[in-house]
């Protein structure tokens, strides 16, 4: 928690707007696309916002890929003239005339999850993204001792969150000479485009002793192709962020080594109480960084699961 | 009763969808909301009318989302180093050697134009993000960003500036379909290519210009996104390709050729683009959307066939 926002002083360019001028009581939500991680951080915002008397409404753009669909929803739900809008953006650029429009519209934006390069924004609650990169390497180069073969799943082209954590593994990786990274693939955020890279990377290198995947849906069909090329667990370390059911079994199993689990449901619930801070005139945090945890197979039920386990699922 | 034509039929069925989403959708009604739809929808036209044309002469451009993302990435680089006009420049051209590429392939060397464009389709975005290694260009000297930002994100007397563009092309795609002769070519060479060759239409020359057409209308759609966006981002156009067959699909041209129009395709695009405009003010999701959306084209498609089969 980096520093306090004051509503009062909150001054988009237009020193007579006012936040939430048709004093909706709908947020929104918008997303990039669907799938676990998203679900939990929905059932944070989803459950905080109710609670506080709001009504949450969450779209989605069905992929990172779809920028235009995103700019399309943010125009659409300035029409809609809902009271706040708590967007993951697809991209960091091409979002912000969209954003800077709505906020003219006295609709205030939370960037969560995706920095925006404006200072429109009104508030940030995101992970620290460098130091994400930076623990999966850690992790992996403990693994192997300091020497072994790496291949990358960078994640999505053009994503900077990933391309963040990217530049901070390799950081890290750069410092032992022993660590050599044979292949990086830049791949959508499924398991389907990680399985094929995989098969494919491990067919023409088999002397892959690691594999790094900025997220836990890479790692699940990374590990599917070391399971489908009968390699035995543990023998591949392969690292991720976040987790899912899935995710979890293969890391019970051996073929995921390790993951640095998240608090989504906790990042939905800080963004929808800061929210709720600046439309009803409160101080809040402008910035929010939320950490990880890491876990391995053997202390993978030690952990408070509260911050990424949707309760009856 | 004489039977409605087929673009008054579309007609009938955007005033009811307008009615409806009046009726049940607040805030949908406004003057702000329908400019929001217009710009909007202008750029989906831009390529829609391209798409128009090059199955009009029975073909179909699969490229053209691809030519999205390098234009957008070709005009940012040429704009942030030497200005407004020569980016637009570089994109119109861009976009418009594509479509001529496209057009030779199909035109002269008799490659069947799905095959063709989908293999366009591959290189351009192969070349898009080898030269970009997937990252968007950036950093627009704030002197070109604000004039730049004017092509899509911009207002004449409270009227967006790509509805005004829509306009225009609309009016200059008019005069060439309609009021000269090659604009009956087009429909000749769709209708019946054989009958065409044998009436002396060069059947290349058409498809060669068309193909360049639909090149130049999805460059132009191309910078009113990369302008609303502010950056050259390789991936924009991803999803665009289907919205405009979509949308020509719905507005009444047929996938076999020579039969198709302008008006058709304006209510096609409107059609849905206040549809996605409605279901997001009502909070559907996008896969509600996704789903409706296809079967508006299935029953547009089968109206078309029946049609077709009771005359």
């Amino acid at each position: 928690m980096i520093a306090c926002g004051d509503t009062r002083k909150q001054n988009p360019g237009n020193g007579q707007i006012q936040w939430n001028p048709n004093d909706s009581k709908e947020i929104a939500y918008v997303l990039p696309n669907v799938g676990p991680y998203y679900d939990q951080k929905w059932y944070g915002v989803r459950d905080e916002l109710i609670k506080l008397g709001y009504t949450p409404i969450m779209y989605q753009a069905g992929g990172y890929k779809n920028t235009k669909r995103q700019i399309e929803i943010l125009d659409n739900l300035i029409q809609k003239k809902v009271a706040g809008i708590i967007l993951h953006a697809t991209s960091a650029d091409a979002l912000i005339p969209s954003v800077e429009n709505a906020v003219k519209n006295g609709i205030p934006i939370i960037a969560e999850n995706v920095r925006l390069h404006t200072d429109k924004v009104v508030a940030d609650v995101n992970l620290d993204i460098d130091r994400l990169g930076w623990e999966i390497a850690m992790f992996i180069v403990d693994q192997l001792e300091g020497e072994g073969n790496i291949i990358a799943l960078i994640g999505p082209p053009g994503l900077e969150f990933s391309d963040m954590m990217w530049t901070a593994a390799s950081k890290y990786f750069a410092q032992f000479p022993g660590i050599k990274v044979l292949k990086k693939e830049y791949l959508q955020a499924q398991a389907t485009d990680a399985l094929k890279i995989t098969e494919s990377l491990l067919s023409a290198d088999k002397n892959v002793d690691a594999i790094y995947c900025w997220y836990v849906q890479n790692a699940i069909g990374a590990a599917q192709a070391v399971k489908a090329a009968g390699i035995e667990p543990h023998k591949i370390i392969i690292a991720a962020k976040d987790i899912n059911p899935e995710g979890e079994d293969l890391l019970k199993e051996g073929y995921i080594t390790g993951l640095l689990v998240g608090t989504p449901i906790e990042m939905g619930r800080t963004s929808a109480q800061t929210m709720v801070k600046i439309l009803s005139g409160q101080k809040y945090d402008k910035e929010t960084l939320l950490n990880n945890y890491l876990i391995r197979s053997s202390y993978v039920n030690k952990i408070n699961r509260q911050g990424f386990e949707i309760p009856g699922k | 009763m004489k039977e409605l034509s087929l673009n008054n039929k579309l007609l009938v069925v955007l005033v009811i969808e307008l009615l409806l989403l009046s009726i049940f959708v607040g805030n949908f009604f406004t003057f702000s909301n329908f400019m929001n739809v217009f710009r909007q929808t202008s750029i989906i036209y831009m390529l829609a009318l391209g798409q128009m044309l090059v199955l009009l002469v029975a073909g179909i451009d699969l490229s053209q989302g691809s030519i999205v993302g390098m234009v957008s990435v070709f005009s940012v680089v040429a704009l942030k180093d030497f200005g407004v006009m020569a980016g637009i420049l570089t994109g119109l051209v861009t976009g418009t050697a594509i479509g001529f590429i496209n057009g030779f392939f199909v035109g002269k060397a008799r490659i069947q134009p799905f095959i063709t464009t989908l293999g366009t389709m591959y290189i351009i975005n192969g070349i898009t993000l080898s030269l970009t290694n997937g990252q968007p260009i950036f950093d627009i000297p704030l002197e070109y960003s604000k004039a730049f930002f004017f092509l899509g994100g911009g207002y004449i007397l409270n009227i967006p500036i790509p509805f005004i563009i829509a306009i225009l092309a609309t009016v200059g795609l008019g005069i060439v379909l309609y009021a000269v002769p090659f604009g009956r070519h087009i429909y000749a060479v769709g209708d019946n290519e054989e009958a065409a060759k044998l009436c002396g239409i060069n059947i290349f020359k058409i498809k060669f210009i068309v193909y360049g057409l639909s090149g130049f209308f999805t460059a132009i759609g191309a910078l009113m996104l990369t302008s609303r966006v502010n950056s050259g981002e390789p991936l924009l156009g991803e999803g665009m390709l289907f919205e405009s067959i979509g949308a020509v699909v719905v507005g009444g041209t047929s996938l076999m050729g020579g039969v198709g129009s302008i008006r058709g395709t304006i209510m096609g695009v409107l059609i849905i683009g206040f549809l996605v405009n409605g279901l997001d003010m009502m909070n559907l999701s996008t896969f509600i959307k996704d789903i409706i959306i296809g079967m508006i084209i299935i029953f547009a498609v089968y109206s078309a066939i029946q049609k077709k089969q009771n005359r």
